[in-house]
């Protein structure tokens, strides 16, 4: 069940934070807070998963999508803080390889 | 033995629900975090598959009548049973039998296709059958006091 998505500014990111699992039933909102948040300000958009406590194929699978859109956009993407139990389910299909992932919001300012 | 049975309709919402019931009852039987974390995974794989099934039949006019699903968690002290089970026309068998490695599809960036891989990687035996108007998922996870001797390994 995701329970809200919260949507920050950090630096030149536009933060998207979703609170609660990612699966069938939360993504569709998932991809309507992050398209929200392209429209009103651009750019790039840093996928902070500190408060999400579980993801299926089909959470994966609203990740890429808007990844997607973000980086078609001439955004750049990255992820933030993930739960090591989330992560390790990225890991596992390979995306950990396609995704930049930092383990503090701050990371992301330093590199950026 | 223990058994519990989950009977819900076929809708997102309720996916959080199942996983729930079913790392609770394998926590029962004292399975290991890293192994209810597998098993809470793959059912919801499984029970993801079974909505889409409903919603695809759907788009075809097809009267369902109640979609439902249920989940029946069998709870031995050696392994958790758990079997998924819809009655939404049934799988293709052929699908089943070129499940590649979670970690091995062609692009990485593609949005869909991950579920299987999954299960199969996830469960300590799992299988698919299709038939009786419905399909079928079982993920078997084994209990710290299985006996594994002479068990073949998951396919």
């Amino acid at each position: 069940m995701l329970m809200d998505v919260q949507v920050g500014e950090l630096g030149p990111w536009t933060v998207v934070a979703p609170i609660g699992e990612l699966d069938l039933a939360s993504v569709p909102r998932l991809r309507q807070e992050v398209l929200a948040a392209l429209s009103a300000s651009g750019g790039d958009v840093l996928l902070d998963l500190a408060a999400v406590d579980f993801v299926d194929s089909v959470g994966l699978g609203g990740v890429v999508a808007v990844a997607k859109r973000v980086v078609g956009a001439g955004g750049r993407f990255a992820v933030a803080r993930p739960d090591p139990r989330v992560w390790a389910v990225f890991t596992l299909v390979g995306l950990d390889k396609v995704f930049d992932c930092y383990a503090e919001l701050d990371g992301a300012l330093t590199d950026g | 033995m223990g058994e519990v049975v989950l009977d819900v309709p076929a809708r997102p919402e309720y996916l959080s629900l199942v996983r729930q019931v079913v790392a609770s009852a394998a926590a029962v039987q004292m399975v290991r975090d890293e192994r209810i974390d597998a098993l809470r995974l793959a059912v919801s794989e499984a029970t993801t598959n079974a909505i889409e099934s409903y919603a695809e039949v759907r788009s075809d006019g097809t009267d369902l009548g109640s979609q439902r699903i249920v989940v029946r968690c069998n709870l031995d002290v050696e392994r958790v049973e758990v079997e998924v089970r819809d009655r939404a026309g049934g799988i293709d068998a052929h699908t089943t039998q070129t499940v590649a490695e979670p970690g091995s599809l062609d692009d990485p960036n593609q949005e869909r296709g991950r579920g299987l891989p999954l299960m199969r990687h996830l469960a300590d035996q799992w299988e698919i059958t299709a038939g009786d108007g419905g399909t079928s998922v079982r993920l078997v996870v084994f209990t710290p006091w299985a006996d594994r001797r002479g068990q073949t390994p998951a396919p």
